[in-house]
């Protein structure tokens, strides 16, 4: 952590201005916030209080996603004067303070975090008085307390207790569609899938119906493009390569390679919702690929190394899977494949770089959604890898629970649910949240606790992936999507009593994205989210 | 001159009596071990896995690493099946012991995971009788900074833990069956090098051997037609019991996705892979599981069972 005085003269970069000149209700100044220009490399130059409820924020490149962005928990706004008063960590990370349905009541560390109704709330009020959170990280335990009724609600049903769940007419399910992709990575530096023909045989001759249907829990879809289908820049024009073992055994004798190809197929040998049976299903797809002449040997690789071999492309055909952050294209085909992308697949392609950059600069949605379809069809075409599988999952919940869901992005609202039985709701995750100030956290299972707590200034419809208003009732945007009013809701409470305004949303969001401020510490001050989504920290000098 | 040539007649004649008496002495012993209740039903285990490991492919009702998904006959969903027998009552595809998570018939995986456990079992503990006694000997007979040498390199060997031991080597040379059974043989060359050592240390002083050198022959002669004769009981009787140890220990290497690779039939493999399944799936885990059981317990009752008989301090007789 680097000391505060260190930081001074890098701060010097950051205009902050606290104008005089507006008319503040609350004898109050404006707080905004700016880049000296675009060169540090990121993609926010300013953030400006315009009133005292209008934010402004200004870009340094189009991005049409940003409202899908400023939707996510990792962006919430918390009142400026408690970030002040805590430094930034703290009472923070355990005792956050927002505008939620819920207030914290007590976290008691390793046993349940106890959450309360809170009665000034903007919206629909929470329908339970208290919301208690619980976790396992064994699936059948999770069941069994949920059969035993000491927990209202589960997470992530094991993948053979959906029928279980299903013939129990104490108990309902609900299925989470998938909102990841699984798929085969195949480096086109490594001959000899330098060779197009080769990669477009292995895309016929992996049988992905029945690698869903026998490996995958219910509710998972076969992929028929690296996209799920209730992303945005999903095409369903473009028709995927379908199981032929002809097929793909006529194009490997086009392309004039000598068979048997001997190579290695590497994963990681850990349980993700795209990937529920790791050493399973490389094997399948090992014999798959054996089937037509490809003779691989299955390297297991420790996780870590495993993503930083994958990242560095010094791997040959590999499984591997991503899960969406955000509900745009930009988050999963620009980060894969994309001009900026790391060479995981080796050399990039123009024709699928060109469109990608092309749509991600474009606000209108049918105009960009026709790029992506030249761009989806580009990734078909050219095989970076074979996108097999979209994993879903499910949440189970008592049959006396109204208003029980699944969150495609795992972003459960529990305000909308009702036990008619009593005035508590009890939910058992996987795991504990870490801690919840989530604007320094990636976790899952720590951010759906946040999500309660603090909201940020758009939200995603429940159960859905829609962008809809929260802290901010609508938004504007320019033509060019570089420039973003947010106009904010009035009469908003915190859960303290203070009242909302722009100034919070200001500071919350300088807290993040300046290096040099001395509230951006956080847990431990990795603030991944920001630096993924917005690409890089003001006044960051590479210390933090 | 003469009477040179009288002893050395003399002594001729008593090497042929001693040669004859072992050879009295080896048939002795394998009376003793088919009078073995533990030997025999040992030695009748192992006879029946090397029949099984030989008719493996004849014996065996599918190939071992192909998935049966869309294969004739085949109904339901495939991965896990348990065992179904149609002439026990079962009205589906004959699968002796089920399919495991992949499809795969585990009889036949069973089946062809006897030549791996039986292979890596003997080979290694040849290799390592080859290597230890060889190290041994000259350590013993050698005497001296030899001596020294050679021994305090097997007691630097023998301070690790023996799996310890086999995971470091695998590890430096990659996972895979050959350098598993590579890692297993270098951990037990240790004990043969030690019996073998002690072998010779008391033999060598013994007045027969003293008599051979002094007639002149050469130390080569000594040891082989001397010394490892007399020495080579307590080999074998540690040889055999720690085949059922490198099985084990090979199959401990494949669990830890050290030794066979997929989709090889290992029984060790087998068992990691559906170690999460021991309640959902138990069949996948304990015919493996049995299998390994039984080949230990073989080598174990034969080894046992060669110890009683070639021992003369526990001969009955």
């Amino acid at each position: 952590m680097k000391s505060m005085w260190r930081m001074l003269p890098v701060s010097a970069l950051v205009l902050i201005i606290l104008s005089l000149a507006s008319t503040p209700a609350h004898g109050q100044q404006l707080a905004s916030v700016s880049a000296e220009s675009c060169d540090y490399g990121g993609e926010l130059f300013a953030i400006e209080a315009l009133d005292e409820l209008t934010v402004k924020f200004t870009l340094c490149f189009p991005d049409p996603a940003f409202p899908q962005k400023a939707a996510f928990a990792a962006f919430s706004i918390h009142p400026s004067e408690y970030l002040q008063a805590t430094g930034g960590t703290g009472d923070l990370l355990t005792k956050p303070i927002g505008t939620g349905p819920y207030r914290i009541e007590r976290w008691d560390f390793g046993n349940e975090l106890v959450l309360s109704r809170f009665d000034d709330y903007w919206g629909e009020p929470a329908r339970e008085q208290t919301l208690i959170f619980r976790w396992n990280t064994e699936a059948t335990s999770r069941l069994l307390e949920l059969q035993a009724g000491t927990v209202d609600g589960i997470d992530n049903v094991g993948a053979g207790d959906f029928e279980i769940i299903e013939n129990d007419p104490n108990l309902q399910l609900f299925e989470r569609p998938g909102t990841n992709v699984f798929y085969l990575g195949i480096n086109n530096t490594v001959p000899p899938f330098d060779n197009v023909l080769v990669r477009q045989a292995i895309a016929h001759a992996i049988d992905r119906e029945r690698l869903v249907e026998n490996f995958y829990p219910r509710g998972s879809i076969v992929a028929r493009q690296f996209l799920p289908p209730v992303i945005f820049g999903y095409t369903r024009d473009v028709e995927p390569y379908h199981y032929n073992l002809e097929q793909a055994r006529e194009l490997l004798e086009q392309s004039g390679v000598e068979l048997p190809i001997r190579t290695t197929l590497s994963y990681r040998d850990v349980v993700r919702t795209y990937l529920p049976q790791p050493s399973v299903i490389a094997q399948d797809i090992q014999a798959q690929l054996a089937e037509i002449g490809i003779e691989t040997e299955i390297v297991v690789m420790e996780s870590g190394a495993f993503l930083d071999a994958a990242a560095a492309g010094q791997l040959s055909l590999h499984l591997l899977g991503w899960s969406a952050d955000f509900p745009d294209a930009t988050n999963f085909l620009d980060f894969h494949f994309g001009a900026g992308a790391q060479p995981q697949f080796g050399e990039k392609f123009d024709a699928i770089t060109e469109p990608l950059a092309r749509a991600g600069r474009i606000a209108e949605p049918q105009e960009r959604l026709e790029i992506y379809s030249e761009a989806n069809t580009a990734i078909r075409d050219l095989v970076p890898m074979v996108p097999i599988a979209h994993g879903g999952s499910a949440t189970a919940f008592h049959v006396d629970i109204a208003g029980g869901h699944a969150s495609p992005l795992a972003a459960e609202y529990f305000a909308v649910m009702n036990d008619m039985d009593d005035d508590t709701l009890v939910w058992m995750q996987n795991a504990e949240p870490i801690s919840l100030y989530c604007n320094d956290e990636s976790d899952g299972e720590t951010l759906r606790a946040c999500e309660q707590i603090n909201e940020s200034l758009l939200a995603y419809e429940i159960g859905g992936t829609d962008v809809v208003p929260s802290l901010a009732r609508s938004f504007e945007v320019n033509d060019d999507a570089t420039e973003y009013i947010f106009h904010l809701r009035d009469g908003v409470r915190f859960h303290n009593g203070s009242a909302f305004d722009a100034n919070d949303v200001v500071v919350s969001w300088q807290t993040l994205w300046d290096a040099s401020s001395p509230l951006h510490v956080g847990r431990d001050g990795d603030f991944s989210y920001f630096s993924g989504f917005f690409l890089a920290f003001l006044n960051d000098d590479g210390g933090a | 001159m003469a009477s040179a040539n009288v002893s050395k007649l003399e002594l001729t004649n008593k090497e042929h009596e001693t040669s004859r008496g072992s050879s009295s002495l080896w048939v002795e012993a394998f009376k003793n071990l088919f009078r073995n209740p533990s030997a025999i039903i040992g030695m009748g285990v192992i006879g029946f896995l090397i029949l099984v490991a030989l008719t493996a492919p004849i014996v065996a009702t599918h190939d071992p690493e192909t998935p049966l998904f869309g294969a004739p006959g085949e109904t339901g969903r495939l991965p896990g099946k348990p065992p179904c027998v149609p002439a026990l009552g079962c009205d589906d595809t004959l699968h002796y012991l089920g399919l495991d998570l992949n499809a795969r018939d585990q009889f036949s995986r069973i089946l062809f995971g006897a030549r791996q456990s039986l292979f890596v079992g003997s080979v290694t503990i040849a290799v390592a009788i080859f290597a230890g006694t060889l190290l041994g000997i000259t350590a013993g007979y050698a005497g001296g900074w030899v001596d020294n040498a050679i021994m305090r390199v097997m007691d630097v060997l023998l301070a690790f833990p023996s799996l310890l031991l086999a995971i470091s080597i695998v590890t430096i040379l990659g996972p895979g069956l050959m350098n598993a059974l590579l890692g297993i043989t270098i951990t037990f060359i240790p004990q043969y090098a030690r019996l073998s050592r002690a072998s010779v240390l008391s033999l060598k002083e013994q007045e027969f051997v003293t008599a051979e050198r002094a007639l002149g022959a050469g130390p080569l002669r000594i040891v082989i037609d001397h010394i490892l004769p007399n020495s080579i009981t307590p080999i074998i009787v540690q040889g055999t019991l720690g085949i059922g140890t490198a099985v084990l220990d090979a199959a401990a290497l494949s669990f830890l996705g050290l030794g066979a690779q997929p989709p090889q039939a290992e029984w060790g493999l087998m068992l990691s892979e559906a170690r999460n399944r021991v309640f959902t799936e138990p069949h996948l885990v304990f015919f493996p599981g049995i299998a390994i059981m039984i080949t230990v317990l073989g080598f174990n009752l034969l080894g046992d069972g060669m110890r009683d008989a070639l021992d003369p301090r526990l001969n009955r007789n």
